[in-house]
Order: C-alpha cells, then sequence, then structure tokens
C-alpha cells in the first residue's frame, strides 16, 4: 500500500471514497435501507450531518446561496466545500443552484428515526427453541479476542526455541485477506509480515478492523459478488446489539457466506449445530462509535452501575482509560502492565525488553531499537500513537500524555535517517545562449517540473516524471531556431546518457 | 550544445553535502556540485551512500547503557 | 479557554414542561409535541453515538428525571427501531404520562396553574451535568433545552437567576424554545442570551414545524454553532422582579453592595443587611438634577 495507514479519520475517509466510487444504482440500492442510512450518516462530518438533520424534514429545496448562508462569513467556504463532499457521496443532489436531499435518502433516515420502513433493516431477533440461547457477553468477548488475537500473533509470529513457528494458522479466509491487503506476503517459511503489516499491527482495534472490512469489500468486488449486499449487511452488522441473538434466516445467500467468512475474524460468532443464530461482537459494534481509543484485549462491557448515566452505547464500552498499560519515563524507560504475549511482542517491535516478570515487562527505548523498528517501516508518529493510546491511567491524566524529551527524541531519531532527500531528476546544462535557457526555463516552471534552476550557471533540474519526449521537443526547437550556434549537433547527441 | 544527464537530485544539509563531497573523492559518484544544499548524483551509488551515511551517523553518536 | 472540536461528545439536557393546563391553551397537542420531540432526541442520538441525553420533566407541582431512569418499562423489542432509540423514546413517553395523570387541578382557571417548576428543574439539570463532567474523562459539552409551554412564575425570578449564572460559568448553552402561549418569557430570554443559546417562539400549528425548529436551531453542538449562524433576536425584555414583592418592574431601587432589586425604598437591605442611613433623591422632587433622571435601566443609590 503506498499510502501509509493512518487514524480512525482516514478511515472514514477511505470508505467515503469507497461510497464515493460506487455508480449511482449501487448507491440508491444502498440507501434503502434505514440501518445502511443511519451507518452512513454516521460516517459524514458534522458539519455536514448538521446540513443533512436542517434539510431532513424540509420538502422543497433550497437555494444553494441560502445554504451558504447559514454559516458565518469567514466559514462559508468550507460550509461550501461540506455540501460538495455530501454531493460526491450522492447524499445531496443539486440542480440549477437548487440543493436538495437523495430522496431515498431522506425517506430512509426518516425511518431509521421514526421507526418505520423495512422490518428487518436492523436487524431480526432470532427466536429459537431448545438449547439455552443466551451466550453471556463476557463469552462473546472472549471468542472475538481469541479470533482476533491470533490472527495477529500469526503476523507477528512468535518462534520457540526450535525455530518452530508455535502459533497457529488462521483459516484460509484470514490468510487471503492479509495476503491481498499486503499485510503479509508469501515466503519461503510460510508467510512473512510486511512493513505495512508492521504499521497494522500499531493501530488501534476498530482502524484494524476497518482495514480487514475494507479489504474484504474489495475482494467481495473482485469475485463479482453484489457489492450492495455486502456493503447492506455490513452496515446492518454495525448497528446490532451485543449480546443479542439474531436470525440469519431473511439473510441473503451472499450475506449467509458473508457470515461464515466473518466468523473467522472473530466478528460474528455463529453456532455450528445453529447455523440460523448468530451474534455480532464488540470487535463489529464498536466501529459505530468514535471513539478511536478502545484498543483491543480488554474491551468488554462495563457494567452499569446505577450511580452511572447510562450512555446511548448502552454501556458495551469500557472507558478507554482503564485499559492503559504502559508507562513510559522521561529516561526512555518503559514498564508495561501486561502478561498477554501478543502486547508483549508488539512492545518488542519498537522496545528493547530487559526483564518480564508475571504481570510486567520492563525495558527501553533505545536508538537501536527505534532505528531497528524505523527500518522495517513504522514511522515514528505511529509509535507514539500507539504508546499514548496504551498508555497508564496515571500517564493519561498528564498533558500532554508523553514526555515531551521522549517523543523529541523519537522523531529526531526518525529525522536522522532522511538526512539525504533523493529525487530521481534530470540534469541540463551548457546552454550557449541566455534565450534558449530562458525559454525552456519558463516552459519548465509552467508546467511544474522544475526541481532547482540556477539562472548564473544555465543549470536546470528537472523531475523524471516530466513527459521526456515533448520536453526533448522543445529543446530540439530551440536548437533549431538557431541554427548557425548548433549546426553539427545530431538529435543521438541529446539523448540522455 | 545542451547536455542532458539522467541522475538523482539530492537536497540535504550542509555537512552531509560535506560528507559527501569527501566520499566523492574515493568513489566518484557526484555529476555535479549544483549549490550549498544540493548535489545531483549517479542513481547507482544511492543506496551505498546512504549507507555510508548511516554508519557514520552510528559511529559518532553516544549510546547509553541500559542498566540491567 | 478550550476550543470544541469536532467529534467531542455533548451532553443535552432537555427539559420538558409538561403542565397540561399551559398546554390545552396551545395550538399544538402534547401528544403530537411529545412526537417530534421524540424524534428531535432520535436526531440528537443519531448524530455522535457517545452523545449523553438527560430528559426532565417539569410541572406545577413536581420535577422527575423521566430519563434515564430506574423505572422497568420493558418495550417488546421492536425490530424496526434502531435499539438505542427505543428504550430512550419508551421511557421519555411514559414518564410524561404519567406526570400527566397525577397531576389534579384544583383551578384550571387560575393564572398560577400555568406556571411549572423551572427553576427546580433547571437545578436538577445543571447538578447532572456537574456530575457527568467530572465523571467523564474526555471534555464534554453540555447544554440545555427548555421546551417552555407555561408562564413565567415571578417568585421563582432569583432562583431562575442564580441558575442561569450558573450556567454561563459552566459553559453550559441554554437555549429555549415557547411552544405555546401569547407572551414572551421575560426570565427565559435572558437565560438564552446571557448564556449564548437561541430563544425561539414556534407558532406550530403545522404538523412537523416544531420538529423542523428544532432540528435547524437546536440540534447544533458547540462546534457546529462556530460555523453555522443561528437566529438571533434583536430585542430582549431584560425586565427584573423585585425581591419583595415578586412583581416584575422596569424602575427600581438597587442595593449598591448586593445588587438586589426592590421596588419601594427600604431603610435595610433585607438580602445583606446594608444600612442605607443618608438622604435619598427621590425622582419627584429631583427637577433638574441629572444625577437622580431615572433612565429605564436601574439607578444606584450611594452609601456613604
Amino acid at each position: 500500500m503506498s499510502h501509509q495507514l493512518g487514524s480512525e479519520e482516514e478511515f472514514k475517509t477511505t470508505i467515503a471514497d469507497y461510497l464515493e466510487s460506487l455508480p449511482a444504482q449501487f448507491s440508491q440500492r444502498v440507501f434503502s435501507s434505514p440501518a445502511a442510512c443511519l451507518a452512513i450518516f454516521r460516517l459524514i462530518s458534522t458539519v455536514g450531518k448538521q446540513l443533512i438533520m436542517s434539510m431532513l424534514y424540509l420538502d422543497t429545496s433550497l437555494r444553494l446561496q441560502d445554504v451558504s448562508q447559514w454559516a458565518r462569513t469567514d466559514c462559508q467556504r468550507m460550509v461550501r466545500g461540506k455540501i460538495h463532499q455530501l454531493r460526491k457521496l450522492q447524499l445531496v443532489t443539486e440542480e440549477h443552484g437548487n440543493v436538495s436531499l437523495n430522496p431515498v435518502f431522506r425517506t430512509q433516515l426518516r425511518n431509521a428515526l421514526t421507526g418505520g420502513g423495512d422490518f428487518s433493516s436492523f436487524g431480526t431477533p432470532f427466536n429459537g427453541t431448545g438449547r439455552d440461547t443466551r451466550i453471556t457477553r463476557t463469552q462473546l468477548a472472549q471468542y472475538a479476542d481469541q479470533k482476533w488475537e491470533a490472527m495477529l500473533r500469526f503476523m507477528v509470529g512468535r518462534q520457540d526455541s526450535s525455530g518452530e513457528s508455535v502459533v497457529q494458522p488462521p483459516a484460509e479466509s484470514v490468510r487471503s485477506i492479509l495476503r491481498t491487503a499486503k499485510l503479509m506476503e508469501d515466503g519461503e517459511n510460510g508467510m512473512a509480515i510486511t512493513n505495512s503489516g508492521f504499521q497494522f499491527l500499531l493501530q488501534d482495534t476498530q482502524s484494524q478492523v476497518w482495514t480487514v472490512l475494507l479489504q474484504y469489500l474489495r475482494q467481495a468486488e473482485m469475485q463479482q459478488m453484489d457489492v450492495v449486499e455486502v456493503l447492506n449487511f455490513l452496515f446492518q452488522l454495525i448497528s446490532l446489539q451485543l449480546g443479542r441473538a439474531y436470525s440469519a434466516e431473511p439473510l441473503t445467500s451472499i450475506q449467509r457466506r458473508m457470515l461464515g467468512e466473518l466468523r473467522d475474524f472473530g466478528l460474528v460468532l455463529q453456532d455450528d449445530q445453529r447455523p440460523l443464530c448468530f451474534y455480532a461482537t464488540h470487535l463489529v459494534t464498536m466501529l459505530s462509535s468514535s471513539s478511536s481509543t478502545n484498543s483491543g484485549a480488554n474491551s468488554t462491557n462495563s457494567k452499569d452501575s446505577v450511580t452511572e448515566l447510562p450512555t446511548s452505547q448502552q454501556g458495551e464500552l469500557a472507558a478507554s482509560s482503564s485499559h492503559g498499560y504502559i508507562i513510559l519515563e522521561t529516561n526512555c524507560r518503559i514498564y508495561a502492565y501486561t502478561d498477554s504475549p501478543l502486547q508483549i511482542a508488539i512492545l518488542g517491535l519498537f522496545v528493547r525488553l530487559v526483564s518480564r516478570f508475571s504481570n510486567l515487562v520492563t525495558g527501553a527505548l533505545t536508538r537501536d531499537s527505534v532505528r531497528q523498528a524505523l527500518s522495517q517501516g513504522i514511522t515514528a508518529d505511529q509509535i507514539i500513537t500507539f504508546l499514548t493510546a496504551n498508555a497508564h491511567p496515571q500517564m493519561q491524566s498528564r498533558v500532554p500524555v508523553l514526555p515531551v524529551t521522549v517523543t523529541d527524541q523519537i522523531r529526531l531519531w526518525e529525522q536522522e535517517r532522511n538526512r539525504l532527500h533523493p529525487t530521481h531528476a534530470h540534469f541540463y546544462k551548457d546552454f550557449a545562449q541566455k534565450q534558449d535557457f530562458d525559454r525552456v526555463l519558463r516552459y519548465a516552471q509552467d508546467i511544474g517540473v522544475v526541481l532547482w534552476a540556477s539562472i548564473e550557471k544555465r543549470q536546470l533540474v528537472v523531475t523524471r516524471q516530466v513527459i521526456y519526449a515533448r520536453f526533448q521537443r522543445l529543446l530540439l526547437c530551440v536548437i533549431r531556431v538557431l541554427p548557425w550556434a548548433y549546426r553539427d549537433v545530431r538529435v543521438r547527441d541529446l539523448i540522455v546518457r | 550544445m545542451v547536455k542532458a544527464v539522467k541522475g538523482t537530485f539530492i537536497e540535504c544539509d550542509s555537512a552531509a553535502r560535506e560528507v559527501l563531497l569527501k566520499l566523492n573523492s574515493k568513489e566518484k559518484f557526484i555529476i555535479e556540485d549544483l549549490d550549498s544544499t544540493h548535489l545531483f548524483i549517479n542513481s547507482t551509488h544511492l543506496k551505498r551512500i546512504q549507507v555510508v551515511l548511516d554508519e557514520l551517523m552510528d559511529a559518532n553518536t553516544y549510546k547509553a547503557n541500559v542498566v540491567k | 479557554m478550550v476550543e470544541p472540536v469536532e467529534s467531542d461528545p455533548s451532553l443535552l439536557v432537555v427539559v420538558l414542561d409538561v403542565n397540561p393546563t399551559a398546554w390545552t391553551r396551545s395550538p399544538l397537542a402534547l401528544n403530537k409535541a411529545l412526537q417530534q420531540i421524540v424524534i428531535f432526541i432520535n436526531a440528537y442520538l443519531a448524530l455522535n453515538p457517545e452523545n449523553k441525553l438527560v430528559v426532565i420533566g417539569a410541572s406545577k407541582r413536581n420535577c422527575q428525571l423521566l430519563y434515564p431512569s430506574d423505572s422497568t418499562v420493558d418495550a417488546a423489542h421492536d425490530i424496526q427501531v434502531y435499539e438505542q432509540f427505543r428504550p430512550v423514546d419508551v421511557k421519555v413517553l411514559s414518564g410524561v404520562q404519567a406526570m400527566v395523570s397525577q397531576v389534579t387541578v384544583e383551578n384550571i382557571n387560575s393564572l398560577d396553574e400555568q406556571q411549572s417548576l423551572m427553576s427546580r428543574a433547571l437545578s436538577m439539570a445543571l447538578c447532572h451535568i456537574h456530575r457527568v463532567s467530572e465523571s467523564q474523562t474526555g471534555k464534554i459539552w453540555s447544554r440545555i433545552l427548555v421546551l417552555s409551554a407555561g408562564e413565567d412564575a415571578p417568585r421563582e425570578y432569583i432562583s431562575l437567576m442564580n441558575s442561569i449564572f450558573a450556567a454561563q460559568k459552566m459553559s453550559v448553552l441554554m437555549d429555549i424554545c415557547k411552544a405555546c402561549g401569547q407572551k414572551d418569557s421575560v426570565f427565559l430570554q435572558q437565560a438564552a442570551d446571557i448564556t449564548g443559546g437561541n430563544y425561539l417562539k414556534v407558532n406550530a400549528t403545522a404538523d412537523e414545524s416544531l420538529l423542523q425548529t428544532l432540528m435547524f436551531t437546536c440540534l447544533a453542538d458547540h462546534y457546529t454553532r462556530s460555523i453555522i449562524n443561528a437566529p438571533g433576536s434583536a430585542l430582549i425584555d431584560f425586565r427584573a422582579t423585585c425581591f419583595c414583592h415578586r412583581r416584575v418592574i422596569d424602575i427600581g431601587y438597587v442595593c449598591s453592595v448586593c445588587l438586589s432589586i426592590f421596588c419601594k425604598m427600604a431603610p435595610i437591605c433585607s438580602t445583606c443587611h446594608t444600612k442605607f442611613s443618608f438622604k435619598v433623591v427621590r425622582p419627584d422632587r429631583a427637577q433638574g438634577n441629572s444625577l437622580a433622571t431615572p433612565t429605564a435601566d436601574m439607578s444606584s443609590l450611594e452609601l456613604k
């Protein structure tokens, strides 16, 4: 992947990009489910949400000028940009200077708010008899964490003393997603992790799940599955309630197949004896939350005590501050209160671990350990974000969370590796006449390819991306203009060495 | 007549440039010395000089001992 | 001053005036208004999954916390509605119903009947807000939405102004929506102005205009309000009530120590017990004396 795996905000934009890339008739079908509309509504920006809500119960269309006048004068440009974004997502249509909401989206969002419309959009509960259908939340959480960590552990690749891999490889569907997402690649001894894979490991669980889901969507597209059904089912899963059994009966065959594949990641729980009953785990229900600090292993539900105000999330996400386990001192020493082999392995990517106790691992951030991580493709920002997200609650009460000395030092170590900034380029020199040089320089500046130029020395450096043929033709023109000076130049002489 | 050369354009700080100039006296790779912060070099040598610079930084850094 | 960030969660406290006497005089029926309010609440919850909500009902005689409440109203799982909306809607609707049915009206025509316990409800709201902000790790932005149907209660002026200033200190926005009633509420207008919220008078005869007004003006959180304009009101009635008789007055006497307002001159301030032992310049005696010219604002007395 050429772009860096980034924060949760980038994922929202990535899935928004994916939705934008869908052709119009696909979008209409996606919008026909209230659950999908609600999920998409939550993905857009705050100002966009307000604009949509203001127009939701208006049956007429508004003039674009009027809408942009709703904003303060200095923010009007930003608001127009947001309207444009909504247009790209096909939520808003514009014609003759009037904007209005996409009618399908408008009806279904109203239905989502009032409870009308499609019955099974938010999931059909399972009314099964027979064995005890209650699976507790803790069981669900354990199941999900086990599967997800198995995948992560496979990526990190623990090995015991004999060099054999201790970790069980996960199912083929998981491995194929890892392969197509370029998080791992096939090597001689099975699969090996790539640079993007290292970056993936350091992200929080929400971003990781989004990456996997996006890759699944792309794979579904390649396999010619109906993307709309896949998207609708994904949005339905996001809005399911934790701990409740849902029936797989109203699902289509594609969606049932998805259930089977998503089971391998720990996103849903499906009992083999009763394939019609499934549960959504916290990994997928937490995607509806915008909090990006709910990292993996221990984010089970919190009990709603009587004194606590129940939030609209129904308390399924514990406060993020209770999961931090890393203490970082100003002398770069790290104390991590964990015994999970996965977390220790991830820490070992960029920390030099010194000692291990039953509930604690200590080590230090050294130049070598950080440079080793940097050489494997992890950036300084990712290390800092990972440490901040997993910082112990005692550290989180400080501002800033991590000591400034340490964060600055990590960035300096990264800059050390980047002392040179190379760019592949072409270098032109020995222009006989000043006018020729000026003409070429002006042309290069117009097409924006100049990297460096010196008018005194009459030398020019341009990027290699330039359409070389066109540039060379210009040079020939320059030379042809003054034939008496360059009589004996042949085209061959201009060929690049 | 106009000469055109394919290569790599390097932007760096003055200290690194001096190091590269010194290295050039042993293995020639600089095509043109542009100014105090830019050089134009032969692309094939790029990896080698990055390694040499790294080694130099390593040799000149004090490493604190982590007390066990 | 911390600036609001886009993804910060909000806390909305909805204070519903469920005084049935007041609602009977409005063109919009209470149950229709409630439906629209419930949709507005769902829209607020849909904005951000971490948004928190508190609903308080106020009537003539008591104030009750409607949501979150411990009352067990078990709704059959209605599969059409998003799981997060259903419990809220059910609790609010059943709570309001319970409150209305408990009201026993003695004299339906007395003016007193239309006045709800607004200051008590606001104090409850502010206590909840304080508790939530203390227990929350990140920053949470709070606001209060008051849906008022009844009239101002002049006897509540002092406690109301105290809650308003407390809200201003806590940077809590107060939006007031006057759903019915002919007169503007003097005190609530000042509340919206002081805290930076909006005061809206809804003449709701059309079915959905209350909802549209609420969505347009009151849904935006702190961050969005810095970008999107809100309708302002030009004229605000800044009148007050006197502390001695609880009457709304335009001109009066103000103690220079504690700024309490009186309609009649008294030798000792009843709030801070300061003695006013000096010659008072009365307005009717001060012809041509510029110092004592009464203006529309309060004039202040000097203490020797």
